[in-house]
């Protein structure tokens, strides 16, 4: 089978600082809507139904299998750093351009997307295969993938692509919307058996999930008689990331005296932003929500932003 | 006496006992050989609803300690944890 990678690979971790990549810069018309992003800033991930097309699932179902056995290699020890693109790399430069993988990153509808959350040509942070056999019992408890992480509202972005169908009853990966902006240990969410609201993936091939970097998630066990595989990269901003979606629509969405109560609309985004996950209730929801209105300042540039006044009541006091 | 203890933690939306559940666990000391909590979602509306079916509570959150990060979430910040024992010296000798 040809290799999914490039045959010149990038190492730019040693050899070139990060950079902003013109290559993987999208059109207008596949960058994101300013309600999609808020909407990706209140739940913590996107979805895309079959985004993906058929022919390129299926050159990605038959290339997994060697990347899987390539990453589980490495990761045993077997064959260290044998054919993985290098952390760092643009991820314009990590598969090649005729593999299933090269053509599913280069999709426009990808670029827009990627484009829109990290700005332009993010580099490569790593990727992985989750691999489960039919009736196999392995299962993740909860956790999230950012260990160790800074206060900064910047993050990086998680593209979870199903290159084939997942049945309601495979046991697709959980995960709990909303959660994403919550400080918490990795380890210490597995306590969290049930958490209203949770979802269990299922959808049609070429489903792409994009998430936060701070979702809560969990690989889950597969009842059914099919084989589920998951191909997860994780990306790293490399230049501003700030209004990088379609802002054509900017001023007609944001109020600045948009307030639950006192007038109000149901068509912005404040409106996106304060709606609350169905395990955010009471007061604790408010907490959750001025997280959002921080980071929407930092991704709109809009340091003004609020929602109902939570932030605004303390910064007009004289 | 074989005594083996079933553990429900339940997470509540707000400190008080009544108020909903938005999580929850459960751990099986009896391994399947006496009920569980029912099996709806979530098992109880309310912490005090799981009293009144015979949960005893052994463990709840402390109030809070007012400080200049009140704003900062993580994670769920009102968990009760119930058990109930049982006598299953019939059933492991």
């Amino acid at each position: 089978m040809r290799s999914v990678l490039p045959s010149m690979r990038s190492n730019a971790v040693d050899s070139q600082p990060l950079h902003c990549d013109a290559r993987l810069v999208a059109d207008d018309s596949h960058l994101l809507t300013t309600l999609q992003m808020a909407q990706f800033v209140n739940d913590g991930y996107l979805r895309f139904d079959a985004l993906v097309p058929e022919h390129i699932n299926q050159a990605v179902l038959a290339e997994l299998p060697a990347v899987r056995d390539n990453k589980y290699g490495a990761f045993m020890g077997l064959e260290p750093g044998a054919s993985q693109p290098a952390s760092g790399t643009p991820i314009s430069e990590c598969y090649s351009p005729e593999s299933g993988l090269g053509q599913y990153v280069a999709l426009p509808g990808i670029q827009g997307i990627v484009t829109s959350l990290t700005g332009p040509a993010p580099t490569f942070d790593h990727d992985f295969v989750h691999h489960l056999g039919p009736q196999h019992g392995h299962r993740q408890h909860l956790h999230m993938d950012a260990v160790a992480d800074t206060a900064e509202p910047a993050f990086d972005i998680q593209l979870f692509y199903f290159p084939a169908v997942v049945e309601p009853d495979a046991g697709g990966t959980r995960f709990v919307p909303g959660s994403h902006l919550r400080r918490v240990r990795a380890e210490s969410i597995s306590r969290y058996q049930h958490i209203l609201g949770e979802e269990f993936f299922a959808g049609p091939a070429g489903t792409v999930l994009v998430f936060h970097h701070g979702l809560w998630h969990a690989g889950q066990a597969n009842p059914s008689a099919n084989e589920r595989w998951l191909h997860k990269v994780r990306l790293n901003p490399s230049c501003d990331q700030r209004r990088q979606w379609n802002t054509d629509d900017y001023d007609e969405l944001v109020d600045h005296t948009d307030h639950t109560f006192a007038t109000w609309r149901t068509d912005s985004v404040a409106s996106v932003l304060r709606k609350p996950q169905p395990w955010q209730q009471g007061h604790d929801h408010r907490y959750d929500l001025v997280k959002r209105i921080k980071l929407w300042r930092y991704l709109a540039d809009d340091p003004t932003f609020d929602v109902d006044w939570y932030l605004t009541r303390w910064e007009r006091r004289a | 006496m074989t005594q083996r203890q079933q553990l429900l933690h339940l997470w509540t939306a707000e400190a008080a006992l009544d108020s909903a559940v938005v999580a929850w666990a459960f751990y099986d000391g009896t391994d399947g050989a006496r009920p569980g909590p029912p099996s709806t979602s979530p098992p109880y509306p309310t912490g005090a609803a799981a009293l009144s079916d015979g949960w005893c509570l052994i463990q709840t959150t402390p109030p809070d300690r007012p400080t200049g990060t009140n704003l900062e979430t993580g994670d769920l910040r009102y968990e009760a944890v119930f058990e109930r024992r049982y006598d299953l010296s019939e059933v492991l000798g």
